[in-house]
């Protein structure tokens, strides 16, 4: 028997194998084949975008991990490190102009502390009444 | 596995929620520091030697100034090294003074100041004379005026 002749005479046996299986044995494989294909649809997106920057957290395989629905599409479009960085930037902005106030606070408070004039007058609407008067009266 | 995955993706959405409402909350803190609670900013006793010989007569009541206006003495306090004696005698005359204002009067105080500096020299003295004289009713009726006067602005511009 040559090697050709031995392999026809398998595959003639497991065919005809394959033919008497129990009924049995055929539903549960049937079933089996069904719930895997079922799976590698579920798990296997046709496509997978992904954003052009990402987290150095973001080590996971890119598939959606249970995170939720608006989650998935915020890093299929590639907004997650763009709006960190708005945030960020929004953060740093807005220290960045309180600590520009304080500075201007300190400045006028140094100036109004050295000054002669009197505080408890600085500190009265009524004398602003008479500075104004006095600026009217100037015009 | 699973449970990591989970986790991660928990952190993530966390992460996410702090980036996009910690400006908001940031925002939102002036508006609470005005109710002058007390707290926050560094502990008088963590002020450097030099610090606490500035503003030694915020001494008592440091505890009760509110983290923002900490900040604003702290920045005075690195100016006073450059004073003349006489003016760091007479910065710290007014300082706890100052401090004692409520915001209203502080507010008040910065206005009235860069306004009298708007006017000559005689003006200004001419208006701190003409208060310094006025009896003390008639300083409070000038007071109650104006501030009618401010209400009724505010109440136009809305």
């Amino acid at each position: 028997m040559n090697q050709d002749e031995f392999g026809f005479r398998v595959r003639q046996a497991l065919n005809d194998g394959a033919e008497r299986l129990d009924y049995r044995t055929v539903l549960r494989l049937e079933q089996a084949r069904s719930r895997a294909l079922a799976r590698q649809r579920r798990a296997g997106p046709a496509t997978v975008r992904l954003p052009a920057l990402q987290l150095a957290t973001a080590g996971a395989p890119p598939v959606d991990s249970g995170g939720g629905a608006w989650w998935g599409w915020l890093r299929g479009a590639g907004l997650v490190a763009p709006l960190l960085a708005l945030a960020v930037g929004f953060v740093a902005i807005s220290h960045w102009q309180e600590e520009l106030e304080i500075q201007r606070l300190a400045a006028l408070d140094f100036a109004v502390l050295l000054d002669e004039g009197p505080l408890e007058a600085y500190a009265d609407q009524g004398f602003g009444a008479l500075l104004q008067a006095e600026q009217r009266a100037d015009r | 596995m699973i449970d990591g995955g989970k986790r991660r993706a928990a952190a993530r959405r966390l992460l996410l929620a702090a980036a996009v409402f910690a400006p908001a909350l940031l925002l939102a803190r002036p508006a609470q520091s005005q109710n002058m609670a007390p707290a926050g900013g560094p502990a008088w006793s963590q002020l450097s030697p030099q610090q606490r010989e500035a503003l030694a007569p915020l001494a008592g009541q440091w505890t009760t100034i509110p983290s923002e206006s900490k900040r604003k003495w702290l920045d005075i306090a690195e100016k006073y090294p450059q004073l003349s004696p006489e003016g760091k005698t007479r910065l710290q005359a007014r300082m706890a003074e100052f401090a004692r204002l409520t915001p209203e009067q502080r507010r008040t105080a910065r206005e009235n100041f860069q306004r009298a500096y708007e006017l000559p020299r005689e003006s200004r003295e001419s208006a701190v004379e003409q208060y310094r004289l006025l009896p003390d009713d008639k300083k409070k009726e000038l007071t109650e005026r104006s501030q009618r006067k401010d209400a009724a602005k505010e109440a136009q511009k809305k």
